[in-house]
């Protein structure tokens, strides 16, 4: 059985599954990040090579129009095990020359597939659940904490939404942040050191929280069914419930 | 600021009565370099502490109100505190919420302050400060005010996303008897102005690439539940009515919470009925999304929902004839109608049928909710359901105890005082399905 270490990045990721068609013994994929000390595994470290990770793309993108998109997605969780459900479903695909998405009644298939649905959902709620603060003139900022790797889904839309403003969105545990402006985003590495925290937005805050408590109805309250779509973990960067 | 903290205080909370909460439908393309855009598919913001969803800043432009509708907190009798939002501090409210993500737009209603064009007038002006001199593409749903003028509503059109105008009561003689100044045909002519003024640019916007956008993500109304005693069928003939003849995109109802003393409304301190309205939305549902008839879903002779099993269960129950359904060789429509089979379901059951047959391990894999299929479903010649189909065993195993007792925490809800049988209740004529 061979470890095969890949850079944290998606190229590096699909060189790594290039390496891992070759193989014919066992192997298992992990992140560079994720493995630490000594494995009883044998260990190769695969770096990225942008020719190799093309061409597993392009093989991707003719098995089906989804097949990509999900793969990424999927491995955006982070979850354990996940790079190797992906490289078994497209053995599978690379097999039977076919789109292997609806071969939902294969585990690895389906750990696949639901993953890239959540990891979807998530980034979709985040849109939503992420708060700017004024810093000042045009640029606003935000912290941002999830177990998956958001950032690079939402980028996209803060970049197109917020056309006249210059967005920062820091993700400290992966020290990372989404970065927009002039029309264009990326993804930028936070320098080392101490993230100093973002300055208050006092006003429009307490004009916030003030909505937001006036908004509800007092008769119908149902603070189980608010947890269940803002779970306690969420609530730390969320304005409304911050001093609650 | 504290000014404006407390109006924001005053006409938030006026609002809070007013159910929609979508921001989907649309979809507005935003400038390059200017602020906001709007997702067809909407996004939600937030949750209230009433579990509901906050996407928009909902507000009264102004709470002041003539009217004397006997169950709306605002009525002019009431003894609450009233306040006005300017335009300019609106709109300037709006941007600054908008630009920190707290909300995808601006939800506008208003009471009516002096008249009706009075008071549409007012709005506009926020949303003319919005569109034109701020530029902002976000999302806006502006409430229509009943009796006002039709070129107020055109205008109003080319500005908001959505509009709406509040049907209210699910009857004529309710509307009647408790908002007698918010006469029938002030609702539903607006209604009909909008849905034809819509389709027209609908046209004009399939020959013409630069035509604008009249109110691109429809229309919607609101209905109080509740507070009369029309019946389930009443409203749900309504809003097939409503829907297939007004075009209309949702129609939300809103469970009453009695404040007034009018005799033939609840007393105030009664509970909502929030399982009855829970019910109602699921059977909207049915008729929009699963090719139901309002006929189909309740009958003269039982004009109430279950509130124990929801509307779909209670339909297979009472048809077994129609089951079991071969999840093989069904229709969509056909697989629609078995409990525990959703859109979505039903769809990757299609889909992956062309690469194979089904079995019934595939079925559960594909998100069908097998504790209730199981029953009414069969996959390459095996049923996984029980032996025992008698009506009282299946109603046991469909029965939502979780959900009933979870709304029915409030014992007993909302009952209207007057009772009436429901042929001598009609709804609104020209709209009713029947």
């Amino acid at each position: 059985m061979t470890l095969l270490v890949y850079e944290n990045s998606w190229e590096g990721f699909l060189s790594a599954v290039f390496e891992a068609f070759k193989r014919k013994d066992g192997f298992e994929l992990a992140r560079a990040d994720c493995v630490c000390g000594v494995t009883l595994f044998e260990r190769a470290e695969i770096a990225a090579h942008e020719p190799h990770a093309r061409r597993v793309q392009r093989g991707m993108d003719r098995l089906g129009d989804a097949v990509a998109a999900t793969a990424y997605q999927a491995w955006l969780s982070e979850k354990d095990g996940i790079e190797n459900s992906i490289v078994m479903m497209l053995k599978r695909g690379f097999g039977e020359n076919t789109d292997p998405l609806p071969l939902l009644m294969h585990p690895e298939i389906r750990a696949v597939v639901l993953a890239s649905r959540h990891v979807g959902r998530e980034a979709h709620r985040f849109l939503g659940l992420t708060r700017l603060k004024h810093v000042h003139g045009d640029l606003y900022a935000a912290d941002f904490t999830h177990d998956y790797n958001l950032l690079p889904l939402m980028g996209e839309h803060f970049c197109a939404r917020f056309g006249d403003q210059r967005i920062v969105i820091r993700d400290a545990a992966r020290r990372q942040a989404l970065v927009t402006g002039r029309g264009a985003w990326e993804i930028r590495r936070l320098p080392e050191g101490e993230i100093a925290p973002l300055p208050p937005d006092s006003m429009f805050e307490d004009l916030w929280r003030s909505y937001f408590d006036a908004i509800a109805n007092p008769a119908r309250k149902n603070l189980k069914l608010q947890q269940k779509f803002v779970p306690l973990k969420y609530r730390a960067h969320l304005t409304e419930f911050q001093g609650k | 600021m504290p000014d404006l903290m407390k109006k924001l205080e005053i006409l938030g909370d006026a609002a809070k009565f007013d159910a929609s909460c979508s921001t989907s439908g649309g979809g507005r393309a935003g400038k390059p370099g200017q602020l906001g855009n709007a997702h067809s598919c909407g996004i939600c913001h937030t949750w209230g502490a009433d579990g509901r969803c906050i996407s928009m800043l909902k507000v009264l432009q102004s709470n002041a109100c003539i009217y004397n509708c006997e169950y709306c907190h605002n009525r002019r009798e009431n003894d609450v505190p009233r306040a006005t939002f300017s335009s300019e501090e609106l709109a300037e409210l709006t941007i600054e919420f908008y630009r920190r993500n707290y909300i995808e737009g601006l939800f506008l209603s208003s009471g009516i302050v002096k008249n009706p064009d009075h008071t549409m007038e007012l709005m506009i002006g926020t949303m003319d400060i919005l569109r034109r001199k701020r530029s902002f593409g976000g999302y806006i749903h502006m409430k229509t005010i009943p009796g006002a003028d039709q070129l107020l509503i055109d205008k109003a059109g080319l500005l908001a996303d959505r509009l709406s105008v509040n049907i209210e009561l699910p009857s004529e003689r309710s509307l009647e008897l408790l908002a007698p100044q918010k006469k029938p045909e002030n609702i539903l002519t607006p209604m009909t102005h909008i849905r034809n003024t819509q389709s027209m640019y609908l046209e004009d916007g399939k020959k013409f690439s630069h035509a604008p956008l009249f109110a691109p993500a429809g229309q919607t109304t609101q209905m109080i539940i509740g507070a009369t005693p029309d019946s389930d069928l009443s409203v749900l003939r309504l809003s097939e009515g409503l829907y297939r003849k007004m075009k209309l995109k949702r129609v939300y109802y809103s469970a009453y919470i009695p404040i007034g003393t009018h005799p033939t409304l609840p007393e105030p301190g009664t509970p909502p009925p929030l399982l009855r309205e829970h019910r109602l939305y699921q059977a909207d549902f049915l008729l929009r999304f699963y090719s139901f008839d309002a006929k189909e879903i309740l009958e003269h002779s039982s004009p109430l929902l279950d509130m124990e099993v929801d509307p779909k269960c209670a339909w297979a129950l009472r048809h077994p004839e129609f089951f079991p359904v071969d999840a093989n060789r069904a229709d969509y429509e056909t697989l629609l109608r078995v409990p525990g089979v959703g859109t979505v379901s039903a769809r990757r059951i299609l889909e992956a049928r062309r690469l194979g047959p089904l079995r019934p391990e595939n079925l559960r894999k594909l998100g069908i909710v097998m504790k209730r299929a199981r029953f009414f479903l069969t996959a390459g010649g095996k049923y996984e359901g029980s032996a025992r189909h008698d009506h009282p065993f299946l109603r046991e195993l469909l029965s939502d105890h979780a959900q009933v007792s979870q709304l029915s925490l409030f014992a007993d809800p909302a009952q209207p005082k007057l009772a009436a049988p429901v042929s001598a209740l009609p709804a609104f004529s020209g709209l009713d399905s029947a």
